[in-house]
């Protein structure tokens, strides 16, 4: 388990944006170029200089409204999809719990992208690198929050360590369902070894635009076993593995757009 | 606001209602958590399902325009159900005052009634004589304790709002009878002793023709509740911008000097205006505030033999409210418009009248911190620069944090701001701009005279030649003893001393810049137990109150309603205060329990707001229609307020031709008219384009989809802009009829790093009757695809 | 969108230092097999430590909100909510986080550089004129001073029709702002009050 967490209490968040601008800010990302499609979420997925963002998810069953906000970035998960699949090991964990990418390091394969459930690491599109979430890892080390969770006006998102995060969590789903919100719940306790970020959700994680059940992929975990040991191997193999997740992820991201294309 | 942020931690239920709070105030939402953490409520009554409305307990759907109704369902729920505060309402409101047995109310008007064509065609006007409380020989109220007699405001005030109820009430303003009730029940419980109901609110209830009404609406049901003057409670008007508060404080309106002093009229002498100062409650005092900012005006030259050269103030004549003095405008009859760090060409109403009336000017100034579209109003789409023969000088202003000096917030602390960083370029304070330009134009009457020059070159105004000297403009507004510079701490200098002894910019302010070494505006140690008042954080006008009104918070005996959040109580013979009193604590509770209300003449609050008050469109507010409306007033035969001006009668469209309702809003990521944040790449980045927001079955009537571009028209103009497609707006019944509702923010115009329409180029040239604040929020229009 | 080497170290994951987790007391981590060092990037470099901070409020809405400015030779570098502040105690909206932007933007190189909108420089638009011109301050001032005062002269009525005292200038009007300072609006209203400005009004009406 991770040392630190960062908890989303979604029902107390009120999608200011605080945390995505602040998370923007600290890190000296520029803005990208967004446009209006419809929904107040923008930018509308996460990029090279967007590394979380708040999503929007707008439900209306029988006439009754639900408009779920929920703030997204890097899960920092102990079963880290990327870190398992870089092939150079420039992901790794710190000691305070957040798996950061090292860019010197990093030879622009994007396979940690595609071995990513929440697709996190972004970068090859646009520069060489992969970025992502680094959980501030400098203002941690310096005893402050993450920057997110600073500036969070209602308690949405704070930051602290694993046992106190999971206590609250487990408190406030407990609080919730006793006020009647009976489909509150935790997110990422259990999931993926457990999550750096935990989510107390009133409703199924899907909802949220988050996958039900998370997991890195058989051959991811396959990649690990059998190609990291022998990472100084040749190239040729280094690069089938790693165009071969590319791919995958890939075409999963088409399948995606065209389909919601279609819709 | 009565009360501040942090209070709102201390409610029992929050009503939020002509205000979206979590997206134009988020950080609100940090103490309506605190509150909701210990087991309040939130309620979001709102046109469109909001960002405070998904996170509220419940939802309500009104109709834009029709709080008044809303409100008057909920007054009149309270009381058929019996749920008023009832000891609260007999110590504390006018409801035993006996009232002229002339007074009376038919068919949507008030008795006194008389044709006004200068308002408009069929518009009215009040002689309000009948208005008036039945008085003894001595001038004192009459009154039945009883409630019985039927002039006594109770009885009047209970048969006004037994038309309201819930039926008629959902009818008018959409909302499902159910969900009204709901709403009734939740925020009505607050009106048991010892519970605290908030109502919160923005220009969702101002900017309309019947403005003022609301807001009576929502401050007649707070005291019903028993919710004025205690912790939790409170009528809060939540203040859009960061110094609105202050700079209305400062007189920058039409109507007003400083502190809330009215402006003199035509031929009125010092002792005249003197002589028209209310006779009781505190405002017995304003001869000596006014005098106070005379000697801060003119200082030397004001005198006690020159009345202190109240002859120098300007007389206003009329309507003089940038609704009225565009028109003007338009008819040349200005020839010179300042505006600094404002932009009414995008955030005014009827925006393309405005840019037609600048174009009358022969001259602009304007000072900003980026190009805005007031200033490059010849450069606007529907403009052709070379038509338009107007000068405008822009000046490259500072940015906030590029100055020193104070900002009020709305619950009214006045909180130090230091500078961090010099301007970039030439780029310089507006107090450095107002300095450099009345030093040329004292220069120029020195050296040539000319139009009565004597407010110009005998004015008090010495701040430095280059800089100014911001601490000593500071002690100028808290007030000094003219002659010997001591600060004044308290207004007891002002009230206690010689006219004019003491010269103070803005009497409201005394206090807080009493200390020049160690002013209370710095202050910065916060509470660390109690009920968040944070009285030793920055200062709170008046007299560092953090809630006004406070004596309602005890009954008669001095017992506070609720001991938990007691702001006082009277205890062996002698009163323990938590906030600072607004009353007099040095005599025993009985002596004031009829008396908390010290601002207004009577003493009480008023349920009844006759010829005491200022209302000029009828002393109990009545439901009309806003201006332009998709119905008929269900509740009379006079359509719209008959007592606002009508200014262009033709711009006023028919329901057939524009068959939806359209109203305005602001989003979290932008602000105001944009110029802050249209520039602003982070924000651009969040929130890129102007969009209106429609409901699915809209959107399948006129045949569009989410993202598509449509023309929204109204008789004023035609906008278009992308459409969001979504179930959170959704049609109401109306008087038997479904109508729909066409949403949009206001926040673009041509200018900026994000430019699109401005939804203002839609909204009508129309104020509401008491202020003059333009019905932004509820006009008619058509939508269509675009091209 | 390139990062600059300054901006690179501060978000790089390469910072975090084997001796920085040490000095912080925490234990060695067990991952990555090789820590990851950075010795050129120790804790006082983050701009929270080294940079001085003025105190200051929110410009944005009512709320009031505490904000510090991060300011380094004289520049603003970093702003964030003030944690002492009892109303906002550290937090801020969007609009409040993106404060800095309104100041500061980055170019192409990853650079923090002057917001481009920002007005630096006194301009002018001529009658007719198609563009803005830049001006002098002294010039811009001397010109607006000569047409008030010609304007005031002009139309300054010291009785009305009636020939009640009334000592205005119904031909200049004026805009104030709620965000300006008090003591900027309180200045205006001398400046008005002086003018004989009876056209008056800011945006707690518009």
């Amino acid at each position: 388990m991770a040392n630190n967490v960062r908890l989303i209490d979604v029902t107390k968040c009120m999608a200011c944006k605080g945390c995505q601008v602040a998370c923007k800010q600290w890190n000296q990302l520029p803005a990208v170029e967004t446009e209006f499609t419809g929904s107040y979420e923008n930018p509308a997925d996460l990029d090279f200089v967007t590394w979380s963002r708040v999503k929007f998810n707008e439900h209306a069953n029988n006439g009754e409204v639900k408009w779920y906000f929920n703030f997204f970035s890097c899960m920092h998960c102990t079963e880290a999809g990327c870190m398992e699949i870089c092939p150079v090991d420039a992901i790794s964990r710190t000691d305070t719990g957040a798996v950061i990418i090292n860019h010197e390091e990093c030879i622009a394969c994007g396979a940690c992208t595609g071995a990513c459930p929440f697709e996190i690491p972004r970068g090859p599109e646009v520069d060489e690198k992969a970025y992502k979430c680094n959980f501030c890892l400098h203002r941690v080390a310096a005893g402050y929050a993450t920057a997110c969770s600073k500036a969070c006006p209602s308690g949405a998102v704070t930051f602290g360590t694993a046992d106190e995060k999971i206590a609250e969590a487990e408190a406030r789903v407990a609080e919730l369902q006793e006020r009647g919100v009976a489909n509150a719940q935790l997110y990422g306790v259990d999931e993926l070894g457990g999550m750096g970020v935990i989510y107390v959700l009133a409703d199924s994680p899907d909802m949220y635009g988050l996958p039900v059940s998370p997991t890195v992929s058989y051959t991811t975990h396959l990649w690990k076993v059998a190609m990291r040991p022998l990472k100084t191997l040749a190239m040729a193999g280094l690069v089938a593995g790693m165009l071969g997740s590319w791919y995958t992820f890939r075409r999963e991201k088409v399948k995606k757009e065209n389909e919601k294309a279609a819709k | 606001m009565t009360n501040h942020w942090i209070d709102y931690r201390n409610s029992d239920v929050i009503m939020n209602i002509g205000g979206n709070t979590v997206e134009n105030h988020p950080i609100s939402m940090k103490w309506i958590q605190a509150a909701l953490d210990n087991g309040a409520k939130l309620i979001s009554v709102d046109p469109r399902f909001t960002r405070t409305s998904a996170v509220s307990d419940l939802y309500a759907p009104i109709r834009p325009g029709t709080n008044v109704a809303f409100f008057s369902g909920l007054i009149n729920y309270a009381i058929e159900n019996n749920k008023y505060h009832e000891e609260y309402v007999k110590l504390f409101t006018n409801a035993s005052s006996l009232i002229n047995p002339d007074f009376g109310y038919s068919d949507g008007l008030f008795t006194g009634v008389q044709d006004a064509p200068d308002l408009g065609d069929g518009q009215k006007s009040y002689d309000r004589t009948s208005w008036d409380y039945q008085r003894d020989e001595e001038g004192n109220i009459l009154k039945d304790e009883t409630l019985q007699d039927s002039n006594c405001v109770w009885q009047l005030f209970k048969n006004h709002y037994a038309r309201y109820n819930v039926q008629t009430v959902s009818e008018i303003t959409g909302c499902p009878e159910d969900k009204f009730v709901e709403v009734a029940e939740m925020f009505c419980s607050t009106g048991e002793p010892g519970k605290a109901g908030n109502i919160s609110y923005a220009m969702g209830l101002t900017q309309f023709t019947h403005g003022s009404q609301n807001v009576r609406s929502c401050a007649i049901l707070q005291l019903l509740l028993g919710n004025v003057g205690i912790a939790g409670g409170g009528v809060n008007a939540q203040r859009g911008q960061s110094n609105v508060q202050g700079a209305c404080d400062m007189g920058q309106l039409f109507h007003i000097v400083t502190g809330y002093m009215p402006m003199p009229s035509d031929g009125q002498d010092l002792a005249a205006y003197n002589a028209a100062a209310p006779d009781s409650g505190y405002w017995v005092n304003r001869p000596k505030f006014m005098a106070s900012m005379l000697k801060a005006f003119w200082g030397d030259n004001a005198t006690e033999e020159n009345d202190f050269h109240f002859d120098y103030l300007p007389r206003l004549d009329k309507n003089r409210s940038s609704v009225a003095y565009y028109t003007y405008m338009a008819k040349g009859e200005i020839k010179g418009l300042f505006c600094f760090a404002d932009n009414p060409v995008v955030g005014g109403a009827n925006t393309i009248r405005k840019r037609r009336a600048q174009a009358e000017l022969d001259w602009l100034v304007c000072a900003d911190i980026y190009e805005n579209e007031t200033a490059a109003f010849w450069k606007a789409p529907d403009m052709n620069p070379e038509e338009v023969d107007t000068e405008v000088f822009l000046l490259p202003a500072c940015m906030h944090f590029e100055k020193e000096g104070t900002i009020t917030n709305s619950g009214r602390w006045i909180q130090w701001r230091h500078k961090a960083q010099d301007p970039p370029g030439e780029a310089k304070p507006d107090y450095w701009i107002v300095n450099q330009l009345f030093h040329a134009i004292r220069n120029l009457y020195e050296e040539e005279g000319g139009a009565f020059p004597g407010p110009i070159v005998d004015m008090y105004w010495d701040y430095g030649d280059d800089e100014v000297d911001i601490p000593k403009v500071c002690m100028e507004i808290n007030g000094f003893y003219w002659d010997t510079g001591e600060l004044a701490t308290g207004f007891g200098d002002i009230t206690g001393s010689d006219d004019g002894e003491v010269a103070a910019g803005s009497w409201i302010y005394t206090g807080f810049y009493a200390d020049e070494a160690d002013p209370a505006c710095k202050n910065r140690t916060r509470e660390t137990e109690g009920l968040g008042l944070n009285h030793d954080w920055s200062f709170a006008w008046p007299a560092n109150r953090r809630i006004v009104y406070n004596r309602c918070s005890c009954d008669a005996e001095g017992n506070p309603w609720n001991p938990d959040k007691a702001l006082f109580r009277w205890e062996d013979n002698e009163w323990v205060t938590i906030d600072v009193p607004d009353f007099n604590a040095n005599v025993p509770p009985e002596e004031t329990a009829d008396k908390p209300f010290i601002m207004t003449p009577e003493l009480q609050s008023r349920l009844f707001a006759g010829l005491t008050g200022t209302m000029v469109d009828g002393p109990f507010p009545e439901h009309y229609e806003p201006w332009e409306s998709i119905t008929a007033n269900r509740m009379s035969d006079v359509q719209f307020n008959p007592v606002c001006k009508v200014w262009y009668p033709e711009d006023r469209g028919e329901s057939a031709d524009y068959p939806y309702i359209a109203t305005t809003y602001r989003l979290t990521e932008h602000y105001q008219t944009g110029i802050m944040t249209r520039n602003n790449p982070w924000l651009v980045e969040a929130m890129p384009e102007m969009f209106c927001e429609i409901s699915p079955s809209l959107a399948a009537e006129i045949g569009v989809e989410n993202g598509d571009m449509v023309e929204i028209e109204s008789k004023r103009g035609t906008i278009q802009c992308k459409v969001a497609v979504t179930p959170r707006v959704k049609p109401l019944m109306i008087n038997g009829e479904e109508k729909e509702i066409v949403g949009m923010p206001w926040h673009w115009g041509f200018k900026g790093l994000s430019s699109g329409a401005s939804a203002n180029d839609l909204t009508p040239t129309i104020g509401c009757a008491n202020t003059t604040i333009p019905e932004f929020k509820s006009f008619i229009c058509n939508i269509r695809r675009a091209g | 969108m390139k990062i600059s080497r300054r901006n690179f170290l501060w978000l790089s994951g390469a910072a975090i230092t084997g001796s920085l987790a040490a000095k912080l007391g925490c234990a060695p981590p067990e991952e990555p097999e090789e820590p990851v060092v950075d010795p050129d990037v120790p804790v006082e470099e983050i701009v929270l430590e080294y940079a001085e901070t003025s105190i200051t409020t929110c410009p944005v809405c009512g709320v009031g909100c505490g904000v510090l400015c991060y300011v380094e030779n004289g520049q603003i570098v970093a702003i964030e909510g003030d944690p002492d502040h009892p109303i906002s105690e550290g937090t801020l909206c969007s609009k409040g986080m993106a404060l800095y932007n309104m100041y500061y933007t980055y170019d192409e190189k990853g650079e923090a550089v002057q917001n481009p909108q920002r007005l630096t420089k006194p301009l002018y638009r001529a009658p007719n004129a198609t563009d803005w011109e830049e001006v002098d301050w002294d010039w811009a001032i001397e010109e607006i001073a000569k047409r008030t005062k010609a304007v005031r002269d002009e139309y300054f009525k010291e009785t009305n029709e009636d020939g009640l005292v009334a000592n205005r200038c119904e031909a200049l009007a004026w805009v104030g702002s709620a965000m300006c300072n008090n003591e900027e609006n309180y200045l205006f209203r001398k400046f008005v009050a002086a003018n004989g400005i009876v056209n008056m009004d800011h945006c707690a009406r518009l």
